[in-house]
């Protein structure tokens, strides 16, 4: 157990402010506040080597729950532990050991080349050298910049600074790994990058990965384990294939018509949620999927015709919404 | 330790390579630091041009105070103020993280990390007037009194960076007031008036700056040598406890941090 | 009728950040209190007799000095250098049909109104509650002619202000010049010494500059120091600072406005 989360709850007071001009001149006098509950009582644990998604809407708390974890935000009641040590404490051996990743941060010296960043982390992380250059060779040929090492950051692309960030980020080679929103922003070739980075990291290194993110891809290609959370609170933790079997209480029929057949006719085998001529999309219980596909291949021109589980974000928006 | 000296250099070495990469950066910092130390010199010129003695102070004296403070504020200028300005934006766009994630005390990081090279012509400009308004004046100094006129300079530097960095960390409380950085720069400045100016004045608000109104007026008594102990006594104890507080009151003001929402 | 629905978006903007207004204001305060105090070290151990003014005069300089930074010098050259043209900013209002000049003027009043009332009220509070004697003029002519010198003193200020700030399309970096910028209005607006207490070889400099202009000559000419024909001078110099200013910032603008444009963001 690498990372346990007990009644872990973060809690803001903030002082509602009234739009315009009264507004402001009434909050003179009489200032009301209300709690917002980031994060709710929350509890789950991590093994070492796991690679876990987080996943919710915006403002779900993922991004709170991260920095309790990483010691940037004093919890307001529960109990956190991550490699043995109190986050928060911010004691130099926890802080050594783990690296955080977030979309905007910037920590590379926007005038100077990203080695010289490195070089100031090798001194404040303690790396030994043959440890260093072994790290950094190996990120930089995974994240393929050897050619732009010289070159100053603030003449980078985008895409290229992200890289160097995640070097800078990683050449300490931390034990535990919170990604925050990592393809955020990113373009699609980048997104997969990214993705096949996070994997052969975790792969070859065998460090713990916890991952936040508000795109399904992410999580269908990475996270083998997946934590939902909303307003505060997690909805489900565990398998994504399991999720799909718990919650997926229905199967996607996909029908490509020969010629036209009117939508009443095709409502009658279950609920017709697309239809655009020659293709149709029709969702039926579970149990009932091959009877309604036979059902369809009897009674309708039919072209192709294909059985499928649904989305997963179909799925969890429902999770989200708590549709039966 | 150790590590703190070896990171510090390369904080030092990185602010120096990217002062070389920007030379414009440079030569414009060196027009802001050359502007404000003349400009600390021409106002006290103006203000002792037709005033022959201020609470015992003569022009002269009242000089030579500028002096020690276009020492003291250069010092604290290359070091500190950079990053006070840097810490104020940081705190009010919950920018801090990348300084709370490091395995590196955060005071530390937040207030050494940026070396203003440019502000080293405030210490030369008031050491070089210094040393020729000494000379000029045949005014006896012996090393003893030199060295403890350096020590105190340093205990001042520390008092105010203490004070200082007690203010900004009330920005924890209140991010949007981050021109109250731009307020402890003009506070700062008060310092190069005598000190009697302050303690004789409106008694219970000026005990309020009291800590600051000792910062130069003491090393400077003890190089034109009036007589001084308590005084030492007390901006030393001033120091070293202000240091202590903004140390404890840093650590618990974290817990109210509420960093940048995604 | 939009000038004022205009001018009243930009007060509730300056409004809602009254506690940053109210931290300028203490700026304001600081300075001239500080001076203040030793003058009042100078009069007491009767170092002062070389100067010609009485403390009382020196008190009410410094003490009105407070309204008169508040209410007269704008501030916007940082938002024109840094916001609009090294952030690009420039390119919102270079679409709309409404003169650059005019929306500046607007933004900056509603944060001078605000301040300026913090600064009233510690002055009543110190003339009132205190009782300290601040002198001013007594003919209510010559009161309504400081207003107009006033209004005046403002414009050129905020002129000025709109050209330091356009220079940012020539300047690589506007830090260094807007301190220089800073230090000259400081040092040649009287908010050290009076101008009239200057060394005799740079006054007529300093009266001549375009910064007495901004601060000092209303200032003394709420004190009562200046005569009708005195007062009449001081306009026709506001008037000539203006157009100067004024001119050149026309020039700037048509010629910057093509850079500008040119580089794009």
């Amino acid at each position: 157990m690498i990372i346990s989360v007990s009644d872990l709850s973060k809690h803001y007071r903030v002082h509602k402010k009234e739009p315009g001009f009264l507004g402001s001149l009434r909050s003179l006098f009489h200032r009301e506040y209300e709690t917002v509950k980031a994060v709710d009582d929350i509890s789950f644990t991590i093994d070492g080597g796991e690679l876990v998604g987080f996943i919710g809407p915006n403002g779900a708390g993922k991004t709170t729950t991260l920095k309790c974890l990483s010691g940037l935000l004093y919890p307001t009641a529960g109990r956190v532990s991550v490699l043995g040590f109190t986050p928060f404490d911010r004691k130099t051996a926890f802080l050594k050991q783990i690296a955080l990743v977030m979309g905007q941060k910037n920590q590379l010296w926007w005038d100077l080349p990203a080695s010289e960043t490195f070089l100031l982390n090798k001194e404040i992380y303690e790396i030994p050298d043959s440890e260093y250059k072994k790290t950094l060779n190996e990120l930089v040929d995974l994240l393929e910049v050897e050619q732009i090492l010289k070159v100053q950051v603030r003449k980078l692309s985008l895409g290229e600074r992200m890289k160097m960030e995640l070097i800078a980020a990683l050449i300490h080679t931390p034990k535990v790994l919170f990604l925050d929103e990592p393809t955020i922003g990113l373009d699609v070739v980048m997104q997969k990058k990214m993705r096949d980075f996070v994997r052969a990291y975790n792969e070859m290194h065998k460090s713990t990965i916890l991952l936040t993110s508000h795109y399904m891809e992410d999580v269908r290609q990475l996270a083998r384990r997946v934590i939902i959370i909303d307003h505060g609170k997690i909805l489900y933790d565990g398998k994504l294939d399991q999720l799909v079997k718990k919650f997926a209480k229905y199967k996607v029929l996909s029908v490509i018509l020969e010629s036209y057949v009117p939508p009443d006719k095709l409502k009658e085998i279950g609920e017709l949620t697309d239809y655009d001529f020659p293709r149709a999309v029709i969702r039926v219980p579970r149990s009932a999927s091959n009877v309604a596909a036979a059902q369809i291949l009897q009674k309708f021109p039919v072209d192709d015709l294909n059985i499928e589980e649904p989305d997963i974000e179909d799925i969890i928006r429902d999770v989200f919404t708590r549709k039966p | 330790m150790r590590r703190y000296l070896r990171v510090y250099a390369i904080l030092g070495k990185l602010s120096l390579e990217t002062l070389l990469a920007y030379r414009a950066n440079f030569v414009n910092s060196i027009v802001a630091s050359l502007s404000w130390g003349a400009f600390s010199f021409f106002s006290i010129f103006l203000l002792v041009s037709k005033t022959t003695n201020v609470y015992g102070w003569t022009p002269t004296e009242i000089i030579l105070l500028t002096c020690g403070y276009s020492i003291l504020i250069g010092v604290f200028h290359t070091l500190f103020s950079t990053n006070f300005e840097r810490m104020a934006d940081l705190i009010n766009w919950g920018q801090l993280d990348a300084f709370l994630l490091r395995p590196l005390d955060s005071q530390f990081s937040l207030s050494l990390w940026w070396v203003n090279y440019a502000s080293l012509v405030r210490i030369m400009l008031g050491a070089g007037l210094l040393w020729y308004i000494v000379q000029r004046s045949a005014l006896p100094v012996p090393a003893f009194t030199l060295a403890l006129f350096f020590i105190l300079v340093c205990v001042g530097i520390l008092l105010l960076y203490s004070i200082w960095f007690i203010v900004a960390t009330l920005l924890i409380w209140f991010p949007r007031m981050s021109n109250v950085i731009e307020l402890l720069f003009n506070i700062s400045g008060m310092v190069r008036y005598p000190g009697e100016m302050y303690q004789n004045a409106l008694g219970y608000i000026f005990f309020f700056f009291l800590p600051l109104t000792l910062i130069i007026t003491t090393p400077v008594k003890i190089l034109v040598r009036k007589s001084i102990s308590w005084e030492m006594i007390l901006l030393v104890a001033f120091a070293i406890c202000f240091f202590v507080i903004s140390r404890l009151f840093w650590k618990f003001a974290l817990r109210y941090y509420t960093s940048a929402s995604s | 009728m939009r000038y004022v629905r205009i001018f009243f978006i930009f007060f509730q903007d300056a409004f809602v950040n009254r506690s940053t207004s109210f931290v300028w204001f203490l700026l304001a305060l600081f300075n001239p209190l500080i001076a203040l105090l030793f003058w009042r070290g100078a009069f007491q151990s009767g170092g002062a007799a070389l100067i010609g003014w009485s403390y009382q005069m020196i008190a009410s300089y410094y003490l009105l000095l407070v309204v008169a930074n508040t209410l007269l010098m704008p501030h916007i050259e940082m938002e024109i250098a840094r916001r609009d043209i090294q952030m690009g900013m420039l390119s919102n209002y270079l679409t709309r049909p409404f003169p650059y000049l005019l929306l500046k003027l607007f933004s900056e009043l509603p944060w001078r109104i605000i301040q300026t009332f913090f600064a009233v009220s510690v002055l009543l509070f110190i003339t009132i509650g205190l009782r300290v004697n601040v002198h001013i003029a007594q003919d209510p002519f010559l009161l309504v002619f400081t207003l107009v010198i006033a209004a005046a003193a403002h414009l050129v200020a905020f002129m000025f202000k709109m050209v330091l700030g356009l220079s940012a399309l020539w300047v690589t970096d506007f830090g260094g010049l807007s301190e220089f910028a800073d230090v000259v209005i400081i040092i040649f607006a009287g908010f050290v010494v009076p101008l009239a207490l200057f060394p005799q070889w740079l006054r007529p400099i300093a009266e001549a500059s375009p910064f007495a202009y901004m601060i000092y000559y209303p200032l003394v000419s709420l004190l009562g120091q200046i005569s009708i024909a005195g007062m009449i001078r001081v306009l026709a110099g506001e008037i000539i600072w203006f157009s100067v200013l004024f001119v050149l910032y026309r020039v700037m603008w048509t010629s910057g406005i093509k850079k500008f444009t040119g580089i794009g963001q």
